[in-house]
């Protein structure tokens, strides 16, 4: 950089802690240590930008004393280096062309290649699993249900949820739940919780849900039965308008909640209060600090989805209840369930790779496709338009 | 205390290498200059090096969060066991000079010319079985290692003919392989092609290069017999001999890197493994015929590599290998590989590469003993046995490995290549094992800061050389 010759050549690079998207003509580079980013249009620097991406570069393209003279490849490189984003180097200062390794981003593929390696034939794929949501009814086969629980690996979290208290051998199911050194999430409405201690104490706890307007009593009688017992909780609330948001509040500070979550819940009918407080905006996205890691993540995974899975009352299961089934605890082994949802499956891999985000210069900068956007039936919750 | 350090290449030119951050970054040689302190630096460079030096580069770096074995882990792994090994005898018609279980060598398991027990072998087998997943998509292999295997011919055939009765119930897919110095092949050729064994053949080049392979009896050369059956297997079964040959040599001072591959890829077309003489438990009285032996892989590779008619494909290098190793391992691109260490929360590591019971394979020995696999003597560790059922002792495997990741974890915890190192704590020299936490204690795989920086600049002077192999590797060389 400090050389300023006018017969100067240069290689130029970008640093790989700098996550880049080039889409439509347009370059967005963030840096992950920092945040600060720089969007461009120029074509000039478009073409040089792309040139680092060719295979045969490896990240480092030769800039000719002629090309930094042009302005825009002149102005976006005080920017780059003021940022501590890139830099050239002198070609006279070493003896060859040197290389730079940069994150696996920016290419078509990109998510295939992390299937690829990541799932691999001989590779172990259990390991992937680290979740299971039961659903229990009065239709639920209890047996069978412990039966394939018991296949699973050990340390695999188990939320349960529903009514137990309507199946006539749930304590059946406790039982065997109690032996597990794993974590067991027992999820109820307020309105419905079963007492667990003294017979079943063995790392349970509790999620707590709660949907409005509040029966105060049924609150009361609910939150005196967590108290007097030493089985940690938490509450989720389930909040689809603004006036549920603010009664949510109005009950952590009257109970002096420390644990809890909003969860917005789409009704149909409540889309302006998602556009207000769920969708975001150009600012929003940037504003949220991204590391390399998170951009990886949001290329390879489903971070709602991947390493859980969902058993429903009559033994079907599916990664994610809006897509289809894998199988059935009575027909298919866990091992089959892993391998058909890695390789075919809609949920554990979906990522934003659809449109309009596929053409987005803040795709991978988004968290991944959550439930919600099925629920509304839009590819996108944002207010950028691409 | 690991630290982000600044490396050359040939070319000169400079790059950090950042432990914490997987991060190897370009710089300028002013960047230098600010990081040893010069004094007469451009301020940019001092400014950026500050930059970096707040964003957590050029710090201590953190300890390394080397975690514990447990129960439920090798409890995992043994439902999801992807090789048995069979050691079907213990005895070998050969009698190499070099070989790890002869006279150069010490402290290895003595062998009592003893075919293993059938039996226990099958209610091994039915155990495994039992306790893996019922899947179509789920794979196990069976391994036949000796001694010479073909040595107990009826025992591989006894067992093939029960797993392929076995597996249909389980609908698993099974693999036969098997490591053989082919003396006997001639007298199995239909059975090994009719299961379709994947046969990895030991053979050191021509006549001149095989010659320390000779029989036990007679003292003479195997190479005529070991030719004469290759070429009757390709002659009478070509397609087979194409998809599931392979050959594996030693290279010593009667053959090299060259010798090797113009002998059997022009014979055979087919590209061999070549490894090195093993240099742990060499018996003291030996070194010298040791020392003889030994060739270096290296050496001899760069020599081969000056002809430019050599048959030496690119991905077969050892620099080629030692780049994929560092992409895959200490680059940035790891993530590509390893999607799981992406999930939230503090990555654990586990002291040296040893391979968990069960994670790759699980070999049943000629004394019916459970051992990790063929390379560890059994006399360091067993993890069970078998006799009318299967015993494994899953707490105390758990208490032994423990014990000694914690004695080891503190040597691991100054080492560069501590996130991913190629050690085995099993197959480390004899005498070293006892010393783990001794301040003689070595480990042959330690990278000091000098070690570490020398590989960089083998590897970064080697993708200057190769830029597209960045890509390609990260692409398509999968590491399972």
């Amino acid at each position: 950089m400090i050389s300023k010759k006018s017969l100067t050549d240069y290689w130029f690079k970008i640093e790989p802690y700098v996550h880049i998207s080039i889409v439509n003509n347009c370059a967005l580079l963030y840096n992950t240590l920092d945040g600060a980013f720089i969007e461009t249009d120029k074509i000039e620097v478009i073409e040089l930008l792309n040139g680092i991406l060719q295979k045969e570069n490896c990240g480092v393209v030769l800039l000719t004393s002629e090309r930094y003279q042009q302005q825009d490849i002149k102005r976006f490189i005080n920017e780059l280096l003021k940022k501590y984003m890139g830099d050239i180097i002198d070609v006279d200062l070493s003896k060859g062309k040197p290389v730079q390794i940069l994150p696996y981003f920016n290419y078509s593929d990109t998510q295939k290649i992390f299937k690829k390696h990541s799932f691999a034939s001989g590779k172990k794929i259990l390991i992937y699993l680290s979740e299971i949501t039961i659903y229990v009814d009065d239709s639920s086969d209890i047996n069978s249900l412990i039966s394939y629980l018991k296949s699973l690996p050990v340390s695999t979290t188990i939320n349960i949820i529903g009514y137990l208290e309507n199946i006539e051998n749930y304590k059946i199911l406790l039982s065997f739940l109690n032996q597990l050194s794993s974590l067991k999430n027992m999820i109820f409405p307020y309105t419905n919780i079963i007492s667990l201690q003294p017979d079943f104490e063995n790392d349970f706890l509790y999620s707590i849900l709660v949907r409005f307007p509040v029966d105060m009593s049924q609150w009361n009688h609910s939150r005196q039965m967590l108290l007097d017992q030493t089985l940690p909780f938490e509450y989720i609330f389930e909040v689809s308008s603004s006036d549920d948001y603010q009664q949510a509040k109005v009950l952590v500070e009257e109970f002096s909640i420390e644990k809890y979550q909003l969860k917005p819940v789409y009704t149909g009918d409540n889309i302006d209060f998602f556009k207000e407080k769920v969708f975001l905006s150009k600012e929003d996205i940037l504003s949220t600090s991204m590391s390399i890691n998170d951009f990886f993540t949001n290329q390879s995974m489903n971070i709602y989805d991947f390493g859980k899975i969902n058993i429903m009352p009559d033994g079907d299961i599916y990664a994610n209840i809006n897509h289809p089934v894998l199988g059935n605890i009575k027909t298919h082994s866990i091992y089959d369930v892993i391998s058909k949802e890695l390789e075919e499956g809609k949920s554990w891999l979906r990522v934003r790779n659809q449109q309009p985000c596929d053409t987005c210069l803040y795709q991978w900068h988004c968290p991944s496709p959550s439930n919600y956007e099925i629920e509304i039936g839009r590819p996108n919750l944002c207010h950028v338009q691409p | 205390m690991i630290r982000t350090l600044i490396h050359a290449s040939e070319n000169d030119n400079l790059y950090i290498y950042d432990h914490q951050f997987r991060l190897s970054i370009l710089v300028h040689p002013e960047f230098r200059k600010a990081y040893e302190g010069s004094p007469d630096v451009h301020p940019y460079y001092l400014k950026k090096y500050e930059y970096l030096r707040k964003q957590g580069f050029f710090s201590k770096s953190k300890p390394v969060n080397f975690g514990t074995v447990n129960e439920s882990m090798i409890k995992n792994n043994m439902a999801e066991v992807p090789q048995i090994v069979f050691e079907t005898t213990d005895f070998c018609n050969l009698n190499c000079t070099y070989c790890a279980l002869g006279d150069v060598y010490e402290g290895f398991d003595v062998r009592n010319q003893k075919k293993i027990n059938t039996e226990h072998a099958i209610t091994l087998l039915k155990y495994i079985l039992d306790i893996k997943h019922k899947s179509k998509k789920n794979q196990l292999y069976i391994s036949f290692f000796g001694g010479e295997p073909l040595f107990n011919g009826d025992f591989i055939k006894q067992i093939v003919e029960v797993a392929n009765l076995l597996k249909s119930e389980k609908e698993i897919e099974i693999r036969y392989t098997m490591t053989t110095n082919a003396t006997l092949l001639n007298k199995y050729i239909p059975f090994l092609v009719d299961n379709e064994f994947e046969l990895l053949i030991s053979l050191d080049g021509n006549e001149v290069n095989h010659s320390y392979r000779s029989y036990r009896g007679n003292k003479k050369n195997s190479f005529e017999k070991v030719i004469e059956n290759i070429d009757m297997l390709q002659r009478d079964y070509p397609e087979y001999f194409i998809n599931h040959v392979n050959f594996n040599a030693v290279l010593h001072n009667r053959n090299s890197v060259k010798d090797i591959y113009e002998f059997i890829y022009s014979r055979y077309h087919k590209i061999p493994r070549i490894a090195e003489l093993n240099p742990c438990d060499v018996s003291p009285n030996k070194e010298e015929l040791f020392n003889k032996m030994f060739h270096d892989k290296r050496k001899s590779e760069a020599e081969y590599i000056k002809d430019q008619s050599n048959h030496l494909p690119h991905e077969e290098m050892l620099q080629y290998k030692e780049l994929t190793d560092f992409l895959k391992n200490y680059s940035i691109n790891y993530y590509v590989s390893n999607i799981i260490d992406l999930f939230p929360g503090e990555k654990k590591y586990l002291p040296t590469s040893t391979c968990l019971p069960f994670w790759k394979k699980l070999m049943l020995t000629t004394n019916s003993k459970l051992a990790l696999c063929e390379k560890v003597s059994y006399h360091k560790l067993t993890v069970g046995e078998v006799g009318e059922t299967v015993m494994i002792d899953v707490p105390k495997i758990t208490r032994q490995y423990n014990f000694y990741y914690e004695h080891v974890k503190e040597k691991c915890q100054q080492c560069y290549a501590n996130k991913s190192c190629d050690i085995c704590m099993f197959v480390m020299n004899n005498s070293n094992l006892n010393k783990l936490d001794a301040e003689e204690f070595k480990c042959e795989g330690f990278h000091d800061l000098g070690t570490f920086d020398r590989k960089l600049h083998r590897v970064f002077s080697f993708l200057e050389k190769y830029p597209e192999d960045n890509l390609s590797i990260t692409e398509n060389v999968v590491i399972v």
